[in-house]
């Protein structure tokens, strides 16, 4: 029997939301600040429009809840307002975006921050060349925003400390606490995202000016812009023509190193700023990283050698590798018009970046994908079974692994890595249906489905203004539940199963 | 305009004469038949977007002609012609010009880019004037007193609790 919630339930729920919707709400103020800086006033009521539907919002919901500030939430109320802030935050961010008139209707604008928020990149702005500095900045922070988590801008400014805070962070899909106290590692995570955005900046900056040829604002501009959705795996750029705006391998250079920063684990960033730097080459999602791209580099290049495109092996190398380790960061960052991979890339190549894309980044980063820690363990308990085969049946084979520390491969373990995998690859496939039932080619709907859930940004082609609501919402759905990695979203869909259907 | 068409008819007659082969193209053809264009004279045109990327005595400049964007690589002599870029404040110059296209440049670690040989401004970039709607700043004043309400009734109960 299903219980329908509780009043208190449904309270608590508003309570936490409201509290998130209203961190959100504050960010919007930063927008506001860039249009100041670069003398746009259009933008700065689109933005205050924003920023006060969203304490409306909040404040209303806080108003609704009425609880005491100690209320501690369970595991269901954390899984719940972690999915459905996801979707708030969506509907109150895409506000200003549409009001921009940069967008053809309402849903492309959501499909944007939810694009943004998740860290994915894939694009429906129109015009985009045009678009003001406040609106593509703020394309760029929903990345930086998304990335870090939602709940863990709340949880440095609004939550209190205690076991509810734990449950909005894993509800997040973070299920790695890098301090004792979630506070404190939300405020790391934060501290650690504001240094390398500083630093970040200012070496894309000096690369805009000196290698691209930009101006001094738009150097830190585009920098800033480049590092945040770099950095936390999104691939959005403030020009339409992504990194072939840019035309410099320097730049190119940069922006690869910022991606591969992007896909490590917080944990490891935690230990590189801890000086036990051996961690970094110790831990197998590092290992089970270089030896995927490497493969998936070759698939790649074996595929663009057939199809005989480029006419030297440096410049083969140069976007066969860039566009990989894009893919396989999740970042989605581009040297190639999207149309060239249907038009020029042979297939071959493109199924290099197929699986560069689904493998995905790190647990505990802002990168998407099935993750590295679950292919190592996969890889890992492959090789176990066929030692076992090998060996005589009194023999006790176990395997260790290290990721943070070292840990014993376990049923238990394998288990749940290969449900979530499954689940990964279904949600793949799922996509590809819809997108083949839009008349589109299995290989590139499949593409375009696997860039959308695991928040990468890749594209075919598929994705673009004209292409059917359904489709779009499919995408939204495919991000959103990708970035959270299933569990949340899955709750979200039995309290609302249970709130209709339970007594 | 008695301009722009005496440039159109010059190149068309300059080709001729030369027997070169020459195209006008789009960005989507250029894109999706890119091998069947590479190293061929090109016509293309569009708004200068963006900003001129100085390089030594060349510059990028990036011409989007309504549905993509394409790095063109251009002589500093041309650039002077070049006065406005399209960005959120302005109408780039729109311009027309006539290059060697390749899918993938040898001189540029492979990018799909054309060398410009000849550029025209057909049609000089200008400011463009914010539009402040009446309409939104009525919506911004609505939030801004409800947000007064729900703020003055949180204040309220929160008083009313600590009592």
């Amino acid at each position: 029997m299903i219980l329908r919630p509780q009043i208190q339930d449904v309270r608590i729920i508003a309570h936490y939301l409201g509290k998130i919707i209203l961190a959100y709400g504050a960010t919007m103020v930063v927008p506001i600040l860039i249009s100041l800086l670069f003398r746009e006033f259009a933008p700065i009521i689109d933005f205050t429009i924003g920023f006060l539907l969203s304490l409306c919002f909040g404040f209303f919901l806080l108003a609704v809840a009425h609880l005491p500030e100690t209320t501690e939430a369970s595991w269901m109320h954390g899984m719940v307002v972690a999915s459905s802030a996801w979707l708030v935050c969506m509907f109150l961010g895409a506000v200003p975006l549409f009001l921009s008139g940069h967008f053809a209707s309402y849903l492309d604008a959501c499909f944007e921050v939810m694009s943004g928020l998740s860290t994915t990149g894939l694009v429906l702005v129109q015009d985009l060349d045009h678009l003001s500095h406040a609106a593509n900045f703020w394309r760029h922070f929903g990345p930086f925003v998304g990335g870090q988590g939602i709940i863990v801008v709340a949880l440095v400014f609004l939550v209190r400390s205690g076991s509810g805070a734990f449950r909005l962070y894993v509800g997040e899909a973070r299920d790695e606490k890098i301090m004792p106290n979630v506070i404190e590692t939300a405020k790391f995570i934060w501290k650690v995202s504001l240094f390398y955005l500083v630093v970040g900046t200012l070496m894309l900056a000096a690369c805009g000016v000196w290698s691209v040829g930009m101006s001094v604002p738009e150097s830190f501009f585009h920098g800033a812009c480049i590092f945040m959705a770099g950095f936390d795996t999104a691939g959005f750029a403030p020009q339409s023509q992504n990194i072939i705006y840019y035309q410099s391998f320097a730049f190119e250079i940069l922006t690869m190193i910022t991606m591969v920063w992007g896909f490590f684990n917080f944990n490891l960033h935690y230990f590189v700023w801890t000086g036990r730097r051996a961690e970094l080459w110790k831990d197998i999602e590092t290992r089970a990283f270089l030896a995927t791209l490497t493969i998936v580099a070759v698939i790649t290049c074996v595929g663009l050698a057939q199809g005989h495109i480029y006419g030297d092996s440096v410049s083969m190398i140069r976007r066969g590798v860039y566009q990989v380790v894009s893919a396989h960061t999740t970042t989605g960052y581009a040297t190639i018009y999207s149309p060239q991979f249907v038009a020029e890339w042979s297939p071959l190549a493109v199924l290099g970046v197929w699986i560069a894309m689904a493998l995905g980044g790190s647990i505990c980063s802002t990168a998407g994908g099935i993750k590295m820690m679950r292919v190592g363990v996969i890889a890992r308990a492959i090789r176990e079974d066929i030692k076992r085969f090998l060996t005589s049946e009194a023999a006790v084979v176990t395997t260790k692994f290290h990721h943070l520390r070292d840990l014993f491969l376990e049923d238990k373990l394998v288990r749940s890595v290969c449900l979530i995998t499954l689940g990964y690859i279904m949600v793949y496939f799922i996509g590809a249906l819809i997108g083949c039932f839009y008349g589109h080619p299995l290989l590139y709907s499949l593409f375009e489905s696997t860039s959308a859930a695991a928040n990468v940004g890749l594209s075919t082609g598929i994705t673009q203004v004209s292409m059917p609501a359904v489709l779009k919402v499919t995408y939204i759905i495919q991000m959103w539940a990708g970035r959270l990695e299933f569990v949340s979203v899955l709750v979200l869909g039995g309290f609302i199963v249970s709130c209709i259907r339970g007594k | 305009m008695k301009q722009r068409l005496g440039f159109c008819l010059a190149v068309v007659m300059v080709f001729l004469a030369l027997g070169r082969w020459c195209e006008a193209a789009s960005s989507q053809e250029l894109i999706a038949e890119a091998k069947l264009f590479d190293g061929a004279h090109v016509l293309y045109g569009g708004e200068v977007i963006g900003e001129v990327l100085a390089r030594g005595d060349h510059a990028w400049i990036n011409v989007y002609d309504g549905n993509n964007a394409i790095s063109v690589w251009v002589p500093g002599a041309l650039l002077e012609k070049i006065k406005h870029t399209g960005s959120y404040k302005y109408a780039g110059d729109r311009v027309r010009l006539h290059g060697i296209f390749h899918r993938s440049c040898p001189e540029h670690g492979g990018t799909l880019d054309i060398h410009a040989q000849d550029l025209l401004v057909v049609e000089p970039g200008q400011p463009v004037i914010e539009d402040l709607s009446s309409e939104k700043i009525l919506i911004l004043v609505v939030l801004l007193g409800v947000l007064i309400c729900l703020l003055m009734g949180r204040i309220f109960w929160m008083r009313r609790a600590h009592k």
